[in-house]
Order: C-alpha cells, then structure tokens, then sequence
C-alpha cells in the first residue's frame, strides 16, 4: 500500500519535485479550508488519484478503509471534548456539535494529508525524489538516507512474512490471553528489530563498497529534469493557494478555521 | 602499478573480534598477483569472511576489532583509506543476495557504484546496457529488484560490482541461492572477467565441482586462523584427503574418484599432480583400463538404494494440488505424489520452480487453491496448523528465521516448543538435552542463539523444531553455507532419526547430497512436478535435468563418458562409492 506502483499514467508522468511541492501547497491548503473545503479538497484528491495517477479503486479503497477508520476515531474521539451543546449523551460524557465539528475538521485535514501523501508515493520513483531533493540542494548523503529507508519497507515486508510463518509453526500464535499477545507481540518487534539491524548492517556494507560517499558529489543515470506537466500542475495549486490565502486574511471569507481547530 | 606487481599483498595480519577469545585470522600471509582467479576455501568459521572483508577496510573499521600486520590492494592500505575510497580499486559481491541491493530498481542498481565514482552520464548508460546484456536481463531493466529471483538478484549484485570497473574483485559464496546450472554460469561470467578483461578475482566457494577447473590458484584457510595450503590446484589437491579429513572441506568429485584410484589401486602414486576435470580422470581410467590394472564388473550393482525403514503407510499424500498467490499466477499446477513413512524425500528444481510454495503447503502455511494435502493422517486444508506442526516440522533457509524465544538461551530456543505445548518441566529437561547431546551443542545451552557460528546455528534450526518429535522434518537448504563436515555430521544426525521413524523432506540445490542421501527425488520446474522416483534414474535423464538447470553429480558424467567410449558400465551409478562396487 505504501510503495511505489510504477503504473504509466499523467502524474506519473510529471517531475518528482513538482509533485512535492505539491504536496506542500496541499498541507497549506489543509489549514485554511474550513471543513466542507476540506472535504471538496478530499474529492479531488481521490478523483486525482483514480483518473491522473491511474492507481486503481483496489489500491485506493484499501488505502480509503485505513484512513476512513482513522477518521472514525478521530470523531469517535469527539466525546471528550467536553465543550458546546450536546447532541448525545455516552454515558456520562456528552457528544456535542462542537466536538463533531473540531474533531471532524482535524480528521479532514488527516485524510487530505495522508491521502495526498499516498498518492505522491504511488505515483513518484523514489529515485526521481532523491534526484529531485539534491537538485534542491539537500546533500546527497541526506537524501539517500530517506532512499535507503524506502528500501526497507519491500525488505521488512519479506522478513514479516518469515517472522508470522516461524511465530505460526512454533506455537506462538496458539495462546489468545493477554498475556500470550503480549509476549507474541514483544517477540515479534524483538526479531524485526534484530532482522533489521543485521540487513541493515549487510546494506552499509554494501553502501561502503561501492563508493558510496567517496566524493561530495555524484553523477546519476537518470539527473533531474523538470517536466512541462509537472510545472503547470504545480503552478496550478500554487494559484489555488495564493486564492485561498486571499480569501481567508483579506476577503475573511472563512477566518479563524485555521486558528480555531 | 605494472602488470607483474601483486594486485594483493596482505603481510602477517592478525585479526581478532571484539569479545572474541582467539584471532579469526592469525599471522596470515598471502601475495595474490594479477590476473590470477583465486579459489579461497576453508572450514566454516575460519575467517574466508573476515579476510574479504578486510581487503576493503570494512574489517576493521565497521566491525570492529583489534587488526595488526600490513595489507596492500592495488597500491591502496586499506588502513589508511576509507571502503569508499578502496571502492574504486575492489568491489566486493556479498552472500546475502537481497541485503546487499542498494536501490529499488534494476539499472539504477546497476548505475549505483559508479554513480558514486562521478561516472559521466553517458558513460554510465554505457555500462548499464553492457551490464545488462552479460546478465540476459536487459528487458527487466525497469523492474523492481525485489520482483527478480535469488539467482537473478545475484547477478544484479555483480553486475552493479561489474560496473565500477575494479582492479579485484572478492565474492564471498556467491553461488550460494542459485540452481546448479545458474552457479555454473557466474563461475564461467568470473572466469571470462579474469581472461577477458583482466580483473583479478577471488571467490569463496564451499562448493568446488565446478569452480576448481577454472581457478589459476587455491587457497585452504585453516581452524587456527593460517593458511593450510597454497598453490596451484593442481598441487594443493594432491593433499586431498587432508584437506576434507582434518580440514573437513569438500573436494571437487573429480578428485574424491582420483584418490580412491590411487587409494585402492595405487594407480599414478608417482605423479606429482592431479586430475582436476571429468575428461583428465576419464583418460586416466581408460588407461588403467587398457593396462589391466583396473575392470568393470559386469552385472555388478551399485549401492542398493537406502531403502526407508518401517511400514509403507504414506505419510505425505498430495493430490492435484493447484495453488496460486493473490497475483492469480499459478505457482503449483497439478502436483500429485505419495511419500512413504521413513523415507528422506529431496526435492529440488531451479530458482522460483515452485519447491518453497510446496513445502509451505505440508505445514499449513500455505492452502491449495484446488487438491488436497494429507500430511500425518491430517488434511491440512482442515487442520489446525498447530495440530499440524506438532506432527510436520519446517526448517526455514535462514536459522534465524527460526528463532523466537529471543533474548534466551538456546536451551530456552529447543525448549520452546514443548512449552508452548504445555509438556512438563520433567519432560522438557530430558528432551532438551537429549537434542543437546544429539546435535553436538553441549556446553552451548546458555549461549544465545545469535552468537552461534552459522553452522551451529543451522543445527540449533533443527534442533528446536524436533523438540516435540514430529513425524515428518521438512528442511529448506540446510547445507547452505555449511562446509562439508558439518553437512555430513548434519546427515548423519538425520539418518539416526530416520531409523527412529522420523520422514525427512528436504529442499536442496546440491545434487552430490541429493545423490548421497535421498531415498527419492521430486523435481519440480514451473510449478509442475516433471520427476518423481529413484535418483539413480534421474541422474540419467539429462533432458529432464537441463530443462530444470539442474546437473547431475560429475561421477554421472563419468559414468556416460565411459559407456560412450564403449566399456559396459552400469548407468544407475551415482555416488563415488557406487562406482567403486563396480570396479576391481
């Protein structure tokens, strides 16, 4: 769900660093629309997805059941706001309108956010992201340190997969106490963690002998490029943002959302 | 630097890990010149490793350790130059196919070390297509590297050394996760380097069928941290039986046939060298043959195969079973066979045959898509894998795959099992440490599980899973990485438990095992199941065995080449002493 699904399409298409920029005119955006703007934003983003990034109602709706159940938590967390007229009561804590209305927005703005940030994965090489990010003057070293971590998620999938089959075939997953998924749990995060540093320690072995680090600079099979598509895209939601910044500190067409919530 | 100055001059070097009681590596010398293809083998745990790794500096500097004497490759001291630096002198390919892979995605792997070295663009697209072209994998050049296979993944690996160009090249076993066929194409790729273009290279091998012909130079490292023998091969083998009795290190079968000549019919005593190919030894035979010195026996049979003892109730029943994984791609495709009780079953193909997927599905890790799987009496589409594994244990490739009772003792790792069954403190205590004293880890039971040499660690794998002494032992590669004594005290360990009752299915792409120690064979190639019977017959239908990239033992291809040149020798003859039963 997390990785890059190398599928040709349009934002596929546009320069990695465009799409970053992107995302951050979208984690602006986020903060200074009310709700229902938020809401409207997480319409465009899915439609973007599906019909720009071609990634698929199958990926898109298993991403859609993590970050909706997140959203359902933030709202259910809406009763211990305390504050406002109440709609209903859970026992003795109210649910008040207010409370729907905060922790509603906060759960937009996670779900425009995180489904954003999705779709930039979905759709951008990580190798053009690095390229990108040096381009911008991050030291390469830097850079590809947040590769190398991007490589660890296909890594870590595998070594999860051998740690359930061992957990399975040894009997540890057949105590369903507290006390069993407790200790199935901790054993599970201490054989990650030792998988992780042993693969890790063979990577900077690697990482070493093949120069990595031996110039300041380095050359790259594919340098970055800048992309007509990806600029227009960018310049368009840069527009969007200068449109919303107007209308919220000079229009005050919806001030204080963004400092309310 | 001229051609004819050393490429390696490593000089009384003294290696010792932190903690550790005694050197790894003790007042070693060794010159390794230019051009030369050097074989570096030695007994599991007598520091091939550690020496590879301190010919780019990453021992000590990233290991750790106290590291004295002089070392020198291609004008360069690893002690004074950082590994990035030596990078532009030595590339180093890696056992561990996957954890060496520095990006995601097949050409920018390729592209990675000599995007390091400030490789001009155009220059790099250059070498990537050349590159991809000497691994046939030009059309997967855009794929992910977690996609390809083991073997694939292993040339990526090379080919990403490959690509910076060095002056020496080190691979630590780096035929270690590929099929017979696949090893014995990287060992031709690493010859043609060496003849070709001139690099220098050295290759750690436990395997040395294929290896020894081609290399100019072996070197035999010993147990107290020196070097044992040095020379041409030639020579170092005329210490054969040295080197796989006290050493414990396999010698290429070629060989193992040349001393029992020499042993049984002091035939060529007084020659100073040995034959290293099929074709040396098979004119040596032929001579003696002509010479009357030696005869076949006509009628005479081999070995009579290890027959399983016990009853003949199938303890494994697999019918019609399909399987495919959420990709929709059939990975088993109708795969049918019976397995009688006591039997040791190998099964083996080439890389993503389907072999793992199978052996997945008689321990209930994985279901059959359609079919039906009866390991132990239960239907594993039905039973609990609980149930199962009390009766079918799974020994993963990796040991430590295995392990789960971590931060513990391997007492606690071998006990874990029956604790989780609920076994009794009494029962425990004497099961644990009869599989203690069984598997040779005495002394060892409040050592962790991780401070285990490789070779202790794979018996410790086998150890905790017969714990609740299921019926049916299920190993995947268990002689990986492991030198020859510890594979044959490892077989010999199976072979009481067989007598005791116990089945053993094992996953191997080592076919002088699988002709020494299976009692039948299933080859596997696509998903389907091409073979499955007596390996005396399989090693005899090379039609089968190429289209599975598989080889058979060298003393098959002995056998053939006698009766191609018209001396009536029985064709069913698979182990060096097979042969001899029939030659007087």
């Amino acid at each position: 769900m997390f990785q890059y699904a190398r599928i040709p399409s349009i934002l596929a298409g546009f320069d990695a660093l465009s799409k970053f920029l992107w995302l951050v005119c979208i984690a602006i955006l986020v903060f200074i629309f009310p709700p229902l703007l938020n809401l409207v934003l997480f319409g465009i983003i899915l439609v973007s997805a599906l019909i720009l990034g071609r990634v698929g109602f199958k990926r898109v709706l298993s991403a859609l059941a993590v970050l909706l159940t997140l959203a359902l938590l933030f709202l259910i967390g809406g009763i211990f706001y305390g504050k406002g007229q109440p709609i209903f009561y859970v026992g003795p804590f109210p649910y008040t309108w207010e409370g729907l209305t905060v922790r509603g927005a906060a759960a937009a703005r996670i779900l425009n956010v995180m489904l954003s940030s999705m779709l930039f994965i979905w759709v951008t090489n990580p190798r053009d992201l690095v390229t990108g990010l040096v381009r911008l003057g991050l030291p390469y070293r830097l850079a590809f340190t947040i590769f190398v971590g991007l490589n660890y998620i296909p890594i870590l999938t595998h070594e999860m997969g051998y740690i359930n089959d061992a957990q399975k075939l040894r009997g540890l997953r057949k105590d369903k106490s507290v006390r069993g998924l407790l200790r199935l749990y901790r054993t599970y995060i201490v054989a990650i963690l030792l998988r992780s540093l042993r693969k890790a320690q063979i990577t900077a072995f690697a990482l070493d002998s093949k120069g990595f680090g031996a110039h300041q600079e380095r050359t790259y099979l594919n340098p970055f490029r800048w992309t007509a598509g990806g600029l227009i895209w960018l310049a368009v939601w840069v527009v969007i943002v200068f449109l919303s910044l107007y209308s919220t500190f000079v229009l005050h067409l919806w001030s204080g959302y963004y400092l309310a919530y | 630097m001229s051609p004819s100055d050393p490429c390696v001059v490593i000089d009384n070097l003294t290696f010792c890990y932190d903690g550790a009681a005694s050197p790894t590596l003790k007042n070693l010398n060794l010159k390794v010149n230019r051009g030369e293809l050097v074989l570096l083998c030695g007994p599991t745990g007598s520091g091939k490793t550690t020496l590879a790794l301190s010919l780019n500096g990453l021992v000590p500097y990233t290991t750790g350790g106290d590291l004295t004497g002089s070392i020198e490759v291609c004008g360069l001291d690893p002690k004074s130059n950082p590994t990035p630096t030596m990078a532009t002198k030595i590339g180093l390919v890696f056992q561990d196919p996957e954890g060496q892979l520095c990006t995601l995605f097949l050409e920018d792997e390729i592209a990675f070390g000599p995007e390091n070295l400030l490789i001009a663009p155009e220059e790099l697209i250059n070498r990537v297509n050349e590159l991809l072209d000497l691994i046939e994998l030009r059309s997967m050049r855009l794929e992910s590297v977690f996609e390809l296979s083991g073997g694939q993944k292993q040339k990526v690996n090379i080919a990403s050394v490959l690509a910076m160009q060095p002056e020496l090249l080190v691979f630590d076993m780096p035929t270690a996760n590929l099929d017979p066929v696949g090893s014995a194409e990287v060992f031709k790729v690493i010859r043609h380097l060496v003849t070709e273009r001139d690099i220098t290279c050295i290759v750690i091998e436990n395997r040395l069928d294929d290896l020894v012909p081609l290399a100019d130079r072996v070197v035999v490292l010993d147990m107290d941290g020196g070097i044992a023998f040095d020379g041409e091969p030639e020579d170092v083998f005329m210490n054969a039986e040295e080197i796989m009795g006290t050493l414990g290190v396999e010698i290429p079968q070629v060989i193992e046939v040349e001393i029992e000549l020499r042993n049984r019919y002091k035939t060529g005593s007084k020659d100073k060298s040995i034959s290293l190919t099929i074709e040396q030894e098979i004119k040596r035979m032929e001579t003696l043959l002509e010479n009357h010195q030696i005869s076949v026996l006509l009628g005479q049979n081999g070995n009579e195969p290890d027959k399983a003892p016990g009853d003949e109730k199938p303890i494994v029943i697999v019918e019609d079973v399909h399987f495919s994984y959420r990709k929709g791609v059939e990975v088993l495709k109708g795969i049918s066979f019976e397995m009688k009780k006591g039997e040791l079953l190998a099964i083996v193909g080439n890389n993503g045959s389907g072999k793992t997927t199978m052996a997945k599905q008689l321990v209930g890790l994985l279901h059959p898509t359609r079919g039906r799987v009866e390991v132990c009496g239960l239907d594993v589409s039905k039973a609990s894998i609980s149930d199962i594994a009390s009766k079918a244990a799974y020994v993963f490739q990796y040991p430590e795959h295995q392990f789960v009772a971590q931060g513990r003792a391997v007492y606690d790792e071998i006990a874990f099992n029956m604790r989780m069954a609920g076994f009794p403190d009494s029962a425990i205590k004497e099961r644990v440490e009869k599989l203690i004293d069984l598997f040779q880890l005495s002394g060892k039971e409040q050592v962790s599980p991780f401070e285990l040499s490789g070779g202790e660690m794979r018996t410790l794998s086998v150890a905790c899973m017969l714990s609740t002494e299921p019926e049916l032992l299920i190993l995947d590669e268990p002689t990986y990485g492991q030198d020859r004594r510890r594979i044959k005290g490892l077989m010999q360990r199976l072979g009481e438990l067989r007598q005791d009752g116990t089945s053993v299915i094992m996953i191997s792409h080592d076919m002088r095992l699988v002709a020494e120690y299976a009692t039948s064979v299933a080859l596997f190639h696509q998903g389907k199941l091409l073979f499955f019977g007596d390996p005396h017959e399989l090693f005899y239908k090379p039609d089968l065995l190429k289209l599975a990239a598989l080889k058979e033992p060298p003393v098959c291809t002995m056998v053939d080449l006698l009766a191609a040149r018209g001396i009536p020798i029985r064709r069913d003859i698979i182990t060096v002493p097979e042969l001899f039963n029939v030659i007087e």
